[in-house]
């Protein structure tokens, strides 16, 4: 956490951070899109918030084995969710509301948005979700059995043939 | 009869008064027939009269028990019925609302109603609401979603609402029940199962939950569904017939059959664990529409219940807080009455199997008879006709007088269930008032009766046409039935049933050169079919019926005092109408905003739907992405939709674009 602000202490501009402004650039400005659209009206909040996922994110990508563009962007807009989830979860003290009054929590507190800690890349991103639904209690319906009219009576041809084939010493019922 | 009779002798007293009834019927009817000699036409004619007639009789005496019953009982059918006094809080219970297809914005709403009647009686937080989706359109889909969101975040606290869409609709509603009751059906004691087009107020829930706690061995409690809410002269007359006609055939049912009555798959509680561990549907050997799955679960499932030892029962007296709504034309009603008929048929098998009690075979064997008595009406009256072939004039006198005779015996039989009905109601100043007053309800049972016998023919047509169309081997596709009305123009009749007045011109026209003495016999079988497209065409206008209620006519008390529930869902359907904006403005919506995608991302996630594999979902991806939502298919577009990969994906890259184009 305090690495991640320190980048943005005294106004870094990303061709600080990365040294290449053409990649950073349009990463920032979807971060910023992204946070806006969240509710996060407050410029000067969108403007640290979009620099700090996005360092964060280009040094997870930096290590990670494998990545594309659309992987990046991806990760920028799991993370920023992530972080805005964290936030309105913590300001509602995990009330299952949370997620209904996020919008408005981001909009009114822009300032706590940004002390709340960044979600740890690769950690957890996509699997932070939140109870839509209660957790399952699994239980089986087993399917009934219902003896079927046609094959009680088949049933009991069956055994009725089975007993005269016994009783005949096997030569009823059998083609020659 | 003595009311306080053990079930099994309740039943032996039903078959002897059925049994007596019929015989006199017989009596004369052979007497009558017979005359000249017996041949064979005439033994095939008595066998059928005899079906038809033990049918009305058993009817007649269903109602006429009922009606004793509820006279005796008629303080208990107070309007505002009491809450017991229980303050104890109450078991958790799952309110489940399976839909396909349906109007989202006026299901929704008549849901939000619910939650709001349920909160107001304090016990909310025993309740939880499930919309059980099953919806393949995709528009309906997010539709459904937006409207979900809408409600859930315009409210606070118990009871919650909660959305859950299959990927797959197998065994349509029976699985969508099945797959809730596998998953969280054991966090509940009790389910109260609705359809899409019900309502149920807050205090009858509770009194259902309480009912149901009383009595352990209740399995499931059926609440009459009072068809409410629809404004066309057909559905208002359906409306009054089951107002002022249904309580004494409840009461009747609910006497007769005690712990053995059926449940209907809605406004139902059920048991959560016996019917978990009891009642999971087998597929019938071979294949549709006699073989496959169990179309008409819910009497299936009954029987199973009462097979495990417990007893499904009506609340025949709780006539106010549980509603559906009714079709809205003929052509609806027969729709519907398609799918029943071939769903009760594949009960046949049931009928004759040992698995099931006598009471639920019996059960079976009804829903059977109420499609197959249509096709033996028709029947019958080829045999009339062929019997009296060539009567150039109008029947002997001595004749005339005995089939007249019986025929005046057929309709006191047919009519005595709507007189008793009607004099239960003018006997209760409450609900005669709530019905229009005495004049208004005698004028309203009036033109019912008109309506019920012009309309009879059709139903006899068509219900013959299903059965044989059943019996040939085909099935139907199971769609969702137009909840909201719309204005029937003459051509929808036309498509609907002008074969059956094509039938009725036929039917006219060989009587007046074969038979010239039965035309006016018969009059009301020909020409009930020769004016099926007008009287469709009149029956499903919303105007006539609204013409209809401002004259005094077919009023019901959830229109002359509408149950505050019943207000509150109507308010906020009329504030919710269908949206104007495009699917692929919904599309582009769901996919751009950040909190709805997120939504219906983790909806996906939670609801552990199936997706398709990225080699197939990522070419239409980069397609949207290219050339935008318009340029995919319907089909298309709901691979997407289920694909949390492909909606986060589309996500990211609407970011990306807005960046690139600022």
């Amino acid at each position: 956490m305090r690495s991640n602000r320190a980048e943005l202490v005294g106004g870094e501009s990303p061709t600080d951070s990365f040294g290449e402004p053409s990649t950073s650039e349009p990463l920032l400005r979807l971060t910023r899109s992204y946070l806006n659209s969240c509710g996060l009206l407050d410029e000067g909040a969108q403007e640290t918030a979009a620099r700090r996922i996005v360092t964060a994110v280009l040094a997870h990508v930096a290590t990670a084995t494998s990545s594309s563009d659309r992987n990046t962007r991806g990760l920028l807009v799991a993370t920023a969710r992530s972080w805005v989830e964290d936030f309105a979860r913590s300001s509602l003290d995990d009330s299952p509301d949370w997620f209904w009054k996020a919008r408005e929590l981001l909009g009114r507190f822009p300032h706590a948005f940004i002390e709340t800690p960044l979600p740890v890349l690769g950690a957890r991103t996509e699997a932070h979700g939140f109870a839509l639904l209660p957790k399952p209690e699994h239980r089986a319906m087993r399917q009934q059995r219902i003896d079927q009219p046609f094959a009680v009576i088949r049933r009991a041809i069956e055994n009725t043939t089975e007993r005269a084939r016994d009783r005949s010493g096997g030569w009823v019922g059998q083609s020659s | 009869m003595n009311m306080k009779a053990e079930p099994s002798r309740r039943t032996t007293w039903l078959s002897a008064a059925v049994g007596t009834t019929t015989a006199l019927g017989t009596g004369v009817f052979a007497a009558t027939l017979f005359r000249g000699g017996v041949t064979v036409l005439e033994i095939v004619t008595t066998v059928v009269f005899v079906a038809i007639f033990g049918w009305i009789a058993f009817w007649f005496w269903v109602t006429a028990i009922g009606a004793v019953h509820v006279f005796r009982a008629r303080r208990a059918l107070a309007l505002e019925y009491p809450l017991r006094s229980n303050s104890e809080p109450l078991p958790a219970t799952a309110v489940l609302v399976p839909i396909h297809n349906e109007h989202p914005e006026s299901v929704f709403a008549r849901i939000q109603a619910m939650l709001e009647s349920v909160a107001a009686t304090g016990s909310g937080a025993s309740f939880d609401f499930y919309v059980l989706s099953d919806t393949t359109d995709p528009d309906l889909w997010l539709r459904e979603e937006l409207e979900w969101t809408q409600v859930r975040s315009s409210r606070a606290g118990a009871p919650f609402l909660y959305y859950r869409r299959r990927g797959n609709k197998f065994r349509r509603k029976s699985g969508n029940v099945t797959d809730f009751c596998e998953r969280w059906g054991g966090l509940y004691r009790y389910l109260l199962v609705l359809d899409a087009d019900s309502v149920m107020d807050g205090k009858t829930m509770v009194e259902l939950v309480r009912r149901m706690e009383a009595v352990p061995q209740l399995g499931i409690l059926q609440a009459p569904a009072v068809p409410a809410m629809r404004h066309s002269l057909y559905a208002r007359a359906q409306q009054f017939a089951a107002s002022v006609y249904g309580p004494s055939i409840f009461a009747g049912l609910s006497y007769l059959l005690e712990g053995h009555a059926g449940f209907w798959g809605h406004n139902a509680i059920i048991r959560s664990q016996a019917f978990i561990d009891h009642c999971g549907l087998p597929g019938l050997p071979g294949r549709p529409p006699f073989g496959g799955p169990i179309l008409s679960h819910d009497f299936v499932e009954a029987a199973l219940m009462q097979r495990a030892g417990y007893e499904v029962r009506l609340a025949w007296d709780l006539l106010e807080g549980s509603y559906e709504q009714c079709p809205v034309s003929l052509g609806e009603s027969a729709r519907r009455d398609r799918r029943w008929c071939e769903g009760n048929l594949q009960h046949l098998r049931l009928c004759f199997s040992s698995t099931f009690p006598l009471k639920s075979r019996v059960h079976f064997a009804i829903g059977i008879f109420y499609y197959l008595m249509s096709a033996l009406w028709a029947v019958y009256l080829v045999l009339f006709a062929l019997h009296y072939s060539g009567a150039t004039s109008p029947l002997d006198p001595q004749l005339a007088r005995a089939s007249l005779g019986l025929l005046v015996t057929t309709l006191v039989l047919l009519l005595a269930g709507k007189l008793l009905g009607v004099g239960l109601v003018l006997l209760d100043p409450r609900r005669r008032a709530l019905h229009g007053g005495a004049a208004g309800l005698i004028a309203s049972a009036a033109v019912e009766w008109v309506v019920s016998v012009l309309t009879a023919p059709m139903f006899m047509a068509a219900h013959t046409v299903s059965l044989f169309s059943v019996i040939s081997g085909v099935s139907v596709e199971w769609v969702a039935p137009p909840r909201d009305e719309t204005p029937s123009p003459v051509r929808d009749a036309l498509r609907a049933h002008g074969w059956q007045s094509g039938l009725g011109a036929f039917i006219g026209a060989v009587l007046w050169v074969a038979a010239p003495g039965l035309v006016l016999w018969m009059a009301p079988v020909w020409f009930g079919l020769l004016s099926a497209v007008p009287l469709a065409a009149l029956l499903s206008s919303r105007d006539a019926g609204l013409r209809a209620a401002a004259n005094g006519l077919f009023l019901v008390p959830p229109e002359t005092r509408p149950p505050s529930v019943i207000e509150r869902a109507l308010e906020l359907a009329q504030a919710r109408v269908a949206p104007e904006r495009s699917f692929t403005h919904r599309f582009k919506t769901i996919i751009g905003d950040p909190w709805l995608n997120t939504l219906h991302v983790k909806l996906l996630e939670s609801s552990g739907g199936k997706t398709r594999p990225r080699r197939v979902i990522e070419p239409i991806v980069n397609r949207i992405v290219k050339d935008g939502t318009a340029a995919i298919s319907a089909k298309e577009a709901l691979a997407v939709l289920s694909d949390p990969w492909a909606m986060r994906t589309l996500h990211a890259e609407h970011f990306d674009r807005g960046a690139h184009s600022s």
